[in-house]
């Protein structure tokens, strides 16, 4: 039992780690509430970024492609390891 | 060391700076692994070596302050602990964009090179996660109110901002004693993480630092961990309740095991 817990654990950090991504020179946590977020802003809006920086998102299809993309990246991974580790 | 040469391959705008300086400790071998890794997951970033010349950085840089006289436990005896040079890395980096890294830190991917992207000139961790008790933290500085920073992995851009931090670094090294007193720390023992967190506050008129802050914590190993293998992208460790892989970046505790296993 401690190891599944511990491995699961490492599991989650890993893909928290993972989760991050760069654009325009801000960096953000491509997590639901990111993507969910972008649904409400428009091009050329200034949004904070992890590090408390305003950063202008020139465009707002291509900054969420860009989140959901590691977003995704980031599940798959989770999904594919979480098998391995259960099983 | 052939300076002219060093200088035009690595007038490049990102790279990593290592300092190894060996002691009981063979760290020439752990930053010789260190930079194998780095090249592995971030070929197009070149690694420079201050101190110690290890063959397979881009450039080692010889003349580096070695600083003689700090100590610090290892085991259960206290050793010549060279870990004092760090504060030159702000004159001895050739790039505009740099990541000082300890070489007791381990990459398995490219997370690192986010940070190169960043346009936040100065980063460091903060948060810790305790691989041993899975816990996420902060560490309070002495008995503070201030949350430590860690030195072990530093993203610095050349700018007026970085360059007063490094000098506020060197200040609160060269007034140890002072400085451990005011905040509660020894001053037998002089850490980088403190002088950092000391001069990161000093920076930012002791208001809140959180934007220097690497948003991921980072992924430490503490004594009681051995490493028991190391491939490119996972490190095998040991302890009390046996055998485990990580796939992350890792800064491990246990160089003794960590040479063995390079």
């Amino acid at each position: 039992m401690f190891e599944l817990k511990r491995n699961l654990s490492l599991l989650d950090q890993r893909c928290n780690a993972l989760k991050y991504f760069v654009y325009e020179g801000g960096m953000w946590c491509a997590d639901e509430k990111l993507l969910s977020y972008c649904g409400h802003i428009k091009n050329n809006d200034v949004i904070i970024d992890s590090n408390k920086n305003p950063v202008m998102i020139k465009n707002v299809k291509e900054f969420y492609n860009k989140a959901l993309q590691q977003h995704q990246l980031v599940l798959n991974e989770y999904a594919e390891e979480y098998k391995s580790i259960v099983t | 060391m052939n300076m002219q040469r060093n200088i035009k391959v690595l007038s490049h705008d990102r790279g990593f700076l290592l300092f190894n300086h060996n002691s009981h400790i063979n760290y020439s071998t752990l930053a010789a692994r260190c930079i194998e890794q780095l090249k592995h997951h971030m070929p197009d970033i070149p690694v420079v070596v201050a101190g110690f010349p290890v063959m397979n950085a881009d450039g080692n840089y010889v003349n580096v302050k070695k600083f003689e006289n700090n100590r610090k436990v290892f085991g259960n005896q206290a050793k010549p602990w060279h870990n004092l040079s760090r504060v030159q890395a702000y004159e001895l980096s050739p790039f505009e964009n740099t990541i000082v890294l300890d070489t007791d830190y381990m990459a398995t991917s490219n997370a690192l090179e986010k940070l190169f992207d960043c346009d936040q000139p100065l980063q460091m961790h903060r948060a810790w996660y305790d691989i041993r008790n899975t816990t996420v933290e902060n560490i309070r500085m002495g008995k503070s109110e201030l949350d430590m920073f860690w030195a072990t992995v530093l993203k610095f851009r050349k700018c007026d901002q970085v360059a007063k931090f490094f000098t506020l670094w060197q200040s609160v090294l060269h007034n140890w004693k002072y400085y451990a007193d005011l905040y509660y720390i020894s001053k037998h023992i002089v850490r980088n993480d403190f002088a950092v967190t000391i001069a990161l506050h000093q920076l930012n008129n002791h208001n809140d630092c959180s934007h220097c802050e690497i948003p991921w914590p980072i992924h430490t190993t503490r004594d009681m961990i051995s490493v028991q293998g190391l491939t490119r992208d996972k490190i095998f460790l040991f302890d009390n309740h046996g055998q485990f892989t990580v796939k992350f970046d890792c800064h491990i505790l246990n160089k003794e095991s960590l040479q063995d296993a390079c």
